[in-house]
């Protein structure tokens, strides 16, 4: 399975620039991007301030940033933080419950797989926001439904890793297990399962990016609270600054949540040999 | 965002399989779609579920003819998936060409790093408020729409191809004699195929969700907007039947681009990039 993760170490292959920044890693990266950072909020500023376009297009970045503790003073902010923040892990854990005894059951039992699969994939495929309506229908237009978008934003994504990642468990070790005298309970035990545990940090990563996307669409849609609707208000009343503003804070949730996953997944994959992929 | 996606199985037996002793055939996918229809079916009609929560597989197909005989399906249908196409073929050209450039420069790389994490972990549809403020909600809004978040998965994708091609080969390339052209042209470009077929179909995802969005939202225009108004106006058996239309439509297009996708790299040991 794909380990290929997004931060290969490897170089620009283009070398001569490349070696420049060789060991770019700690102190000297982090400079570098804080340098890069403060430019490009400068030179935004700028823009916005002395090329005349209009505020309801590119708001200047001090009024994006200073309207935060606006909202702060509002009172929106902590608590619709919250609430987006409450709701997208409530809705990752039902995804994994649901998910993950799915994903083994499918990946190991041949007729779920062929009864099942077929859905699952359908279901991983299709943009989720497709299913909004029904969901909408079926669960109303309350906070559940906006759990059940991300429970299904999650599940699939998940449950197709984790069930591939059974189907590809080394048969080696499975029949090794099975001299041994091992029963189908301690097979799945003690092999399924520890060689799945690197597919169930990718499978996490990448349904907690969907995820977010439920999270967002359901706030978009269902409006009562939650970050999604301080957009959705404010960019009904053309307050782009506000639009802006929550975006860079959601945007802040979604790399610390990135990177939190990702060193996740490192750990979990960790003692897998390298695959040379 | 899922360069890293999985494939589905081509051979569904994988070693751990040979377990189920059922004999499952390749018709089972077929049978069990079948025994499902018939089991919504008779459920709608034994429990006597009322229209407005479940209506049954017959009134939506139905439903569905009405619909097309009325004109209220091909017209809007078209009018999403030439937003789409445009949005995608414009998303492909600036994406790709990103893509390598960021990927094969160390000091873009560098520079673009902070930039590209926030765009690799934020959903590219929490701009779409922001689209709509720019454009409004007509076919330009939903190109843009498609263009931006399509655009960002291709130049991922393609940036992270670019950064993993094999240094041997470059190396050999060059020892060869091979100028930055010729190794553009001859190594770069057969290496990140696979990922640029790859990057078509998460853009085409992509793609689909931000029209949809900016569709479902305005509830002006395609396929997106007849499905909000039969939902707004409790008419389920209608917006079945256009759910229905989309997931089919969404099924194929994903299906057309896997296939492309296996095809491209098909001269690759590893389905997994």
């Amino acid at each position: 399975m794909s380990t290929t993760s997004l931060d290969t170490t490897a170089e620009g292959f283009i070398g001569r620039i490349g070696s420049r920044f060789k060991g770019r890693s700690g102190l000297n990266f982090a400079l570098i991007t804080v340098v890069n950072v403060a430019v490009f909020v400068i030179v935004w500023e700028l823009v916005a301030t002395y090329s005349g376009i209009p505020k309801l297009f590119l708001p200047k970045i001090s009024a994006i940033a200073s309207d935060i503790p606006q909202m702060n003073a509002e009172g929106i902010l902590l608590l619709n933080l919250w609430f987006s923040v409450k709701n997208f892990f409530i809705g990752l854990a039902v995804g994994v419950v649901i998910g993950l005894p799915l994903a083994y059951a499918i990946g190991s039992i041949k007729f779920l797989d062929r009864v099942l699969s077929p859905y699952l994939w359908a279901l991983y495929s299709i943009p989720r926001i497709i299913l909004l309506p029904l969901v909408l229908l079926w669960v109303g237009i309350n906070n559940n439904a906006r759990l059940a978008i991300v429970a299904i934003s999650v599940l699939p994504s998940l449950a197709v890793v984790v069930m591939d990642g059974v189907k590809t468990t080394d048969a080696t070790m499975l029949r090794a297990a099975r001299i041994f005298g091992a029963s189908r309970w301690q097979q799945f035990l003690h092999v399924i399962v520890p060689s799945t545990i690197p597919f169930i940090g990718t499978g996490l990563r990448m349904g907690m990016l969907r995820g977010l996307i439920g999270l967002y669409i359901g706030e978009l849609f269902i409006t009562q609270n939650g970050i999604g609707s301080i957009i959705a208000y404010a960019s009904v009343r053309f307050r782009t600054a506000r639009v802006f503003a929550v975006l860079l804070l959601f945007v802040l949730f979604a790399v610390s949540n990135l990177a939190v996953t990702r060193a996740i997944e490192t750990r979990l994959t960790r003692w897998r040999a390298p695959s040379g992929l | 965002m899922d360069s890293a996606a999985v494939q589905p199985p081509a051979g569904l037996p994988g070693p751990f399989a040979a377990w189920s002793r059922t004999a499952a055939g390749p018709w089972t996918s077929v049978v069990s779609l079948i025994v499902f229809i018939v089991v919504w079916e008779l459920a709608v009609r034994i429990f006597d579920i009322h229209e407005l929560l479940l209506p049954a597989p017959s009134v939506v197909g139905l439903e569905l003819i009405e619909v097309s005989q009325k004109g209220l399906l091909w017209g809007p249908m078209a009018e999403t998936l030439s937003a789409l196409a445009v949005g995608l073929v414009a998303s492909l050209i600036v994406g790709v060409g990103l893509g390598v450039l960021i990927g094969s420069t160390a000091f873009l790389d560098l520079l673009s790093t902070p930039y590209l994490w926030a765009l690799r972990s934020t959903p590219r549809i929490a701009i779409a408020p922001l689209v709509m403020i720019w454009l409004g909600f007509g076919f330009e809004a939903k190109v843009w729409m498609v263009f931006l978040s399509a655009m960002v998965v291709v130049m991922l994708i393609v940036q992270e191809g670019v950064k993993t091609v094999d240094e041997t080969l470059v190396r050999v390339a060059r020892s060869f004699g091979a100028r930055r052209l010729d190794i553009m042209v001859h190594v770069i470009t057969p290496y990140i195929l696979p990922f640029i077929a790859s990057a078509i179909r998460n853009g085409l995802s992509m793609g689909m969700v931000a029209v949809l969005v900016v569709e479902m939202f305005s509830a002006v225009g395609g396929i997106g907007a007849q499905v909000r108004r039969a939902n707004d106006s409790y008419d389920s058996p209608r917006m079945f039947a256009f759910i229905l239309v989309l997931i089919v439509v969404s099924l194929t297009l994903i299906a057309l681009s896997r296939r492309l996708e296996t095809s491209v790299s098909r001269w690759r040991e590893e389905a997994y990039v």
